[in-house]
């Protein structure tokens, strides 16, 4: 162990710090000052900002019980009926009453039919809908659009609760700001007991995931509602036709609104629990999933983004900029510093790797701390401080690889198309029309 | 009035019955062996035949009693009536050939029946029971859309004066004599009737769930693989083609564009306009009029009997 810090000592002395800024520079330009400038200074200004316009809040939540307008509670899924019991418990909880609960079953091969029929029958839940052909989710969530009947749409996953008061907060945005096309509630993860790939995922919902949409909203660049907890307007899920074919149907929604002009938000008080996935190899496969979407997406589908048309706007403009710059582009910056490394300066590697360890953990250390002055169960959150050692290799080495190795296949193969996710009759001809 | 009386085959006589059953009166039966019905009005003729079945003298309700083959057309109209269930059935112009061995066995009960108790018979289980003895017949059931619940032992419900005193009477001098081990039965049968009147003439129709009407119309649902578009087939619909309503693609082949994953029941009600997957089922009875849900319905388990061994001792002894 001596032998270690005394290497890191000595090559700390005698490499000057222009070889350190020669093959680490982006660290020093953009990671410290992305983490600790930026979403210091923003989380400050926005946390003041809520503070001060406080009795707009009151206000719209005065509005918002005046006008007390039907939400549709809008809950797609394949073979989910084991979940939904607890969804249809939370869902009685909400201090927001006027909601509906409109449950589509996605031609599930399980009891799902007759647990959904009998809730219906029970009057648990308004409307079950069952598509005897499993036919994805985005035709699933179309479905229960066209048959719903609320003002507002709350689109949820079948395994994520909401707390109590999450309805109501997510509806507030509408009332308070102008011109919200969505707003995305904040995710946080409710088997963090279940493993460590699960405790590790905590962390990364609460300061990297949440802290970063709290951000992005209030740059104007927020891009994806989770479909786990998303609300939108009636009116504006029709404009845009509802969903498209996923995966990544979520992402590409949020796209298709900020492109007729509305604003997204998240909403960081409105809390929904999520089940995440308890082992690592189920975990890369949803990042895959995920990944793969920038590029199918952002880079395909979604181009004319790009393009300084009649309709182009900075603030989609930036959104996907800052999106494909952190994920694609730093990642292939880092891919070939790292080889650069290897072959011209290995002996490099026994200093840097551990430098650049210890950087990033004060980095997430401070991150941590600042996420602590921000999150509701603070002791359940500082329980988890010994894992914060951890979560340099869990975001810098496991987060990066899986997203590089999905950026590539779905740039080269369209790995996104076969994913068995969706069912292959509809990513078929998504693909034959670049959807 | 001469009686028309002839002697046929091994000098069975038998005597053709016509005035008689317009005036739907029962001739002497001692005067003639068998009895064949010689008129044409199948209205009377069930009248008739009834009073027979009624009779309490024996000599009377065990008469071999036959219809005409060539009235059969006649008849045919007034099925419902089940003239042939009612009596032995049909011969062809008088021909008993075929007919004497069976004849000779009823007379000679009937004869038997007379030397040990001419009394007349007033107990309807044993008026069956004697009768059936005498035809070596089960008591079978016929499908029939003019008895009450669709299921008739006509002999046995000849006995009432109404559809339903037939059904409820009628099942249960059945079921008691089985009871009572004067018959045994096998089941062949279930069917569903009316709670209220036992009628077997019933209506099922789909019903909202919300306001019970029955006014609905089903649309079919069409998924569209490209855009995940999912509405009913009608907003797909522009004149001849099917052309998608979000996307404006059109769509040519089922199962390579789109498919139809399932359906939706529309209430036409204009106050409730419910929308749903899964229609009640309601029970309309057009004998009574009652409304029901098919768990209401009662259940009626259809029997075959035939006479079990205490039967045959009693009527022997």
């Amino acid at each position: 162990m001596e032998n270690f810090w005394e290497i890191i000592y000595s090559n700390l002395r005698y490499s000057d710090w222009s070889t350190i800024l020669n093959w680490g520079w982006y660290v020093f330009l953009i990671d410290i000052p992305r983490f600790l400038i930026l979403e210091v200074v923003v989380l400050f200004v926005t946390f003041r900002k809520r503070f001060i316009n406080e009795d707009a809040w009151i206000l719209g939540k005065k509005k918002l019980l005046r006008e007390f307008p039907l939400v549709t509670v809008l809950v797609p899924g394949h073979n989910e009926g084991k979940h939904l019991h607890k969804m249809v418990i939370s869902m009685q909880k909400q201090t927001y009453k006027n909601i509906e609960i409109i449950v589509v079953d996605d031609g599930s091969t399980d009891h799902t039919r007759i647990i959904g029929r009998s809730f219906e029958k029970q009057g648990l839940i308004t409307k079950f809908l069952r598509s005897e052909i499993r036919g994805g989710k985005a035709s699933a969530a179309n479905l229960g659009l066209k048959y719903s009947k609320g003002k507002f749409i709350v689109h949820i996953d079948a395994d994520s609760s909401l707390d109590h008061d999450a309805i109501e907060k997510s509806l507030l945005p509408f009332y308070v700001r102008k011109d919200i096309g969505g707003v995305g509630g904040n995710l946080m993860v409710r088997n963090d007991q279940d493993s460590l790939t699960a405790t590790m995922q905590y962390l990364e919902y609460q300061q990297s995931i949440s802290i970063s949409r709290i951000v992005l909203s209030s740059l104007g660049i927020y891009k994806i509602i989770s479909g786990a907890f998303g609300v939108f307007p009636r009116k504006v899920l029709e404009r845009v036709g509802g969903w498209d074919v996923g995966p990544g149907l979520d992402g590409d929604l949020t796209v298709k609104i900020r492109k007729i002009g509305y604003k997204i938000h998240f909403e960081q008080s409105a809390v929904c629990n999520t089940h995440v996935p308890v082992a690592w190899s189920k975990l890369a496969k949803q990042r895959l999933r995920w990944s793969r979407s920038l590029v199918r997406f952002r880079l395909r589908k979604h181009y004319d983004i790009w393009l300084p048309n009649k309709n182009f706007r900075w603030s989609n403009f930036f959104s996907f900029f800052e999106n494909v710059f952190f994920g694609l582009v730093l990642d292939i910056t880092w891919m070939i510093y790292m080889i650069r490394i290897i072959i011209e300066n290995p002996e490099f590697l026994v200093f840097w790797l551990p430098f650049k360890y210890l950087v990033y953990l004060l980095l997430y250390f401070t991150q941590f701390l600042i996420c602590l002055l921000i999150v509701k169960n603070k002791k359940k959150y500082l329980s988890k401080i010994i894992y914060v050692p951890l979560y340099p290799l869990y975001m810098g080495y496991f987060m990066r690889i899986v997203r590089t190795i999905a950026y590539f296949d779905e740039l080269f193969f369209y790995d996104s198309y076969k994913d068995p996710w969706n069912p292959q009759k509809t990513s078929k001809k998504a693909r034959e029309f670049g959807a | 009035m001469p009686e028309k009386i002839l002697t046929l085959e091994n000098g069975i006589t038998a005597q053709l019955l016509d005035e008689f059953v317009d005036r739907n009166e029962i001739p002497d039966p001692e005067k003639a062996d068998i009895w064949i019905i010689n008129n044409e009005n199948a209205l009377n003729v069930v009248k008739f035949l009834t009073s027979v079945i009624r009779h309490s003298d024996q000599k009377v309700f065990l008469k071999p009693v036959f219809l005409q083959k060539n009235l059969k057309r006649i008849y045919k109209e007034y099925k419902n009536y089940n003239l042939k269930h009612l009596c032995d059935g049909y011969i062809q112009d008088l021909d008993i050939q075929n007919r004497i061995p069976q004849i000779r066995f009823i007379l000679n009960f009937i004869k038997k029946r007379e030397i040990s108790s001419a009394l007349p018979v007033d107990d309807l289980l044993k008026k069956t029971l004697l009768y059936y003895y005498s035809r070596n017949k089960n008591i079978e059931f016929y499908e029939s859309a003019g008895s009450l619940s669709g299921y008739s032992y006509p002999r046995i419900e000849a006995y009432y004066d109404t559809s339903e005193d037939a059904f409820v009477h009628g099942r249960a001098l059945l079921n008691g004599a089985y009871k009572s081990d004067y018959l045994r039965r096998n089941y062949v049968d279930t069917s569903h009737v009316c709670r209220k009147c036992n009628s077997g003439f019933l209506n099922y129709r789909e019903e909202c769930p919300k306001c019970k009407q029955h006014n609905l119309q089903v649309r079919v649902l069409i998924h569209h693989f490209r855009c995940a578009h999912v509405a009913t087939e009608q907003s797909f619909q522009q004149g001849d083609r099917l052309v998608c309503p979000k996307c404006s693609m059109e769509l040519k082949n089922l199962g390579v564009d789109y498919d139809k994953p399932g359906k939706v029941f529309y209430c036409l009600n204009d106050r409730c306009k419910n929308e749903f997957q899964k229609p009640l089922i309601g029970v309309h009875c057009i004998n009574c009029k009652t409304e029901q849900a098919p768990s209401e319905l009662k259940l009626e388990k259809i029997y075959q009997y035939d006479l079990a061994q205490k039967a045959i001792n009693e009527i022997l002894l």
